[in-house]
């Protein structure tokens, strides 16, 4: 292992004091000809220049400074800006496009709130869409252009910061609805970095032929993206290719392009990325792509789906695709980002389980002739990455044994410093492990198997959402009785379904569709199947709440009935309806 | 009213392409029928097709598909006259 750099800034300056002509970072614009490449000296100097007038607008070393761009230079201008001058960057998503900004004005303020930062970061294009963020939520700074901050400084000697300095704040969508602010040292998120680093160039050296290289299309904003596609380039240091998410959503296609024309050999993605790719990369795309160099294709940050990895190594295999590429991972913001691995090279480990046995939290086999409704289908995550520990805890909060279910505890060198702010939403067990909010298994041999979520959180498309957002919108439709309704996310098919469980006097197909309009309109969140029940069918606690996991069990047993169980349940699939219910249909075709 | 015509079924084509079937008329409200990256990937790929760039004061503006074929107009009638100028 080669000596690591005690932080962000040291980091940079070493990756900029060697400078090679094939290390930097790419971004890809419109097409994969389109791609100006920075060099880590240019890239530091840039930065720099911000660090300069960061510090004439006051900016002190710990305080926070947001960071709202795209993914361009100007981003990693702003990131290591903010991080020369000491503070620590916080990177928010830029609004989305075309319309309904008032959302995204409350959110960002709230996240402004929540991290305490003196600045926002961005640029010409974006700030005019921010002044309402600044009138909600006003820094003690305000609004700076990174364009004309650059000018306006001059090169200069990054701030030193020592390895326990605060080095990122990066949010967790977390199960309120309200993100939670996950503070990480220099040092955690180097460590993180290095881990992820270690791993690829244990496959593709720095030096190989072709020399490690990430591509990614991630948002910066997100861990994935930072820690798991930047970071590890910048401590190698390697070269890296970025491409605008945007980009990639409308033009799949776009991704698989630049890894072959710049020869990736690593990129990480969600789920539904490969999916998309298996959809919407049109036939006459694949000519002349070369996807022979990609030896780490890691997917993670929502349930894998085996299937789809299938699909995506049938469809890319004749491009050189290797199925052994494919890397289920996992990770949380809470531990920076990495904390278990699919070994490189095996590919998926995919487990048959006996889907009765598995909700009553034992893990056992399916009988190879058993019926496919009867299995629960998982994919393996690996096992914890070197010098983490993952650890299964039951309701008793003793540790459970191999092949038992519990909550998924974690520990290792990169966990947070803490959540900022209130003192009682800190992830910590009394012995300092770092809880996921995630219900899973440790196979015999010690891989990692997620098998559901303790917390209601859930996950579509790569974001995290509130169940209770989707339950209000729900609970908003005249004929559903107000407060009875539990959005849960089934994961039984190997595909996470969301489901809204409603209660009513009407049912019908009509009302089902109604609530699936609320619920997508109100949230983004299409539900896969609206299921309309007799009053008084919900299990609820004793002091009157829903319980959503409950009512989930039943649902999948087929025993959510009503107290009296005069009506067998009343479905009513408004996936018809549903745009997003097209695509993921079209993906579950795709996949067979 | 033919040129319209062209925009209209070109932007319909664009999103069918995003989304896979338009379950919605150009009247309708598009972030109660599209997700945030639905939507993201609808006006990039208008954006590359047409080669034209919106403002993010028009986008905040723009809630339809309707909304986005007015807006398409005005940012190609803008290039053409400024083609003009310079021929």
């Amino acid at each position: 292992m080669a000596d690591v750099p005690p932080t962000f800034c040291h980091a940079l300056d070493r990756a900029a004091a060697q400078p090679r002509p094939d290390q930097g970072v790419r971004f890809v614009g419109k097409d994969v000809d389109d791609a100006p490449f920075f060099r880590w000296d240019a890239l530091r100097d840039r930065a720099s220049r911000v660090t300069d007038h960061l510090r004439t607008e006051g900016v002190a070393p710990g305080e926070r400074v947001a960071i709202v761009l795209p993914t361009a230079p100007t981003f990693f201008d702003a990131f290591f800006g903010v991080l020369g001058a000491g503070a620590v960057p916080v990177p928010l998503y830029p609004p989305v496009r075309l319309g309904r900004i008032d959302e995204y004005v409350a959110r960002t303020a709230a996240m402004l709130a929540a991290a305490d930062a003196v600045a926002v970061l961005t640029d010409a294009r974006v700030r005019r869409l921010l002044g309402r963020v600044d009138a909600a939520h006003p820094t003690r700074i305000g609004l700076v252009d990174v364009d004309q901050a650059r000018e306006a400084g001059s090169v200069c000697a990054f701030v030193p910061s020592t390895p326990d300095d605060l080095g990122l704040v990066q949010f967790s969508s977390g199960t309120t609805g309200t993100p939670r602010p996950v503070a990480l040292s220099h040092r955690a998120v180097i460590a993180n970095a290095r881990v992820v680093l270690d791993v690829v160039v244990s496959v593709t050296p720095l030096d190989g032929d072709p020399p490690a290289h990430g591509v990614s299309w991630l948002p910066l904003y997100h861990d994935m993206g930072l820690i798991g596609a930047v970071l590890p380039a910048l401590i190698g240091p390697a070269s890296l290719t970025l491409i605008p998410p945007e980009r990639f959503l409308a033009r799949p296609a776009l991704w698989l392009e630049a890894l072959s024309r710049f020869r990736g050999t690593i990129s990480p993605a969600p789920d539904f990325a490969y999916a998309l790719c298996v959809d919407r990369v049109p036939e006459e795309a694949l000519a002349g792509l070369d996807l022979s160099s990609w030896k780490m294709a890691l997917d993670g940050a929502e349930p894998v789906s085996a299937a789809v990895l299938d699909a995506f190594s049938d469809r890319f295999g004749p491009c050189g695709f290797d199925p052994g590429a494919r890397m289920p991972v996992y990770g949380l913001s809470e531990m920076a980002l990495a904390v278990a691995f699919t070994p490189p090279g095996r590919g998926p480990r995919v487990l048959r389980y006996d889907a009765d046995a598995l909700r009553d939290g034992i893990a056992r086999p399916a009988p190879a002739e058993a019926d496919p409704t009867y299995t629960a289908v998982r994919v393996s995550c690996g096992p914890p990455l070197p010098g983490f520990r993952i650890r299964i805890v039951g309701d008793d909060g003793a540790e459970r044994p191999p092949d038992h279910v519990g909550a998924v505890e974690v520990d290792g060198p990169s966990k947070l410093t803490a959540v900022l702010g209130d003192p009682s939403r800190q992830p910590f067990t009394e012995d300092g492990w770092v809880k996921t909010g995630d219900q899973g298994l440790l196979t015999a041999d010690g891989e990692l198997v997620i098998v559901g979520r303790a917390k209601d959180v859930l996950v579509v498309r790569g974001r995290n959402h509130a169940p209770q957002d989707l339950e209000a919108a729900a609970s908003a439709v005249p004929g559903v009785r107000t407060g009875c309704v539990a959005a849960v996310a089934d994961l039984s098919d190997e595909r996470e379904r969301v489901l809204v469980l409603a209660e009513s006097r009407v049912p019908g197909d009509d009302l089902a569709r109604q609530v699936a309009d609320a619920v997508r309109a109100a949230t983004g969140v299409a539900p896969d199947l609206v299921v309309l029940l007799d009053p008084g069918t919900l299990p609820r606690t004793s002091s009157g709440k829903i319980r959503r996991h409950e009512a989930l069990v039943r649902w999948q047993a087929g025993t959510l009935t009503p107290p009296d169980a005069v009506t067998p349940l009343h479905l009513a699939g408004a996936l018809a309806a549903s745009a997003l219910g097209h695509l993921r249909a079209a993906w579950s075709r795709g996949r067979r | 009213m033919t040129e319209s015509s062209d925009l209209r079924a070109t932007l319909r084509a664009l999103a069918i392409e995003q989304v896979g079937e338009l379950t919605f008329g150009p009247d309708d409200d598009l972030a109660e029928h599209l997700d945030s990256m639905q939507r993201l990937a609808l006006v990039v790929a208008v954006e590359d097709h047409f080669a034209i760039a919106f403002e993010p004061e028009d986008e905040e503006a723009a809630q339809t598909l309707a909304d986005v074929e007015r807006l398409v107009a005005a940012r190609l009638a803008a290039r053409s006259s400024e083609t003009q100028r310079d021929g």
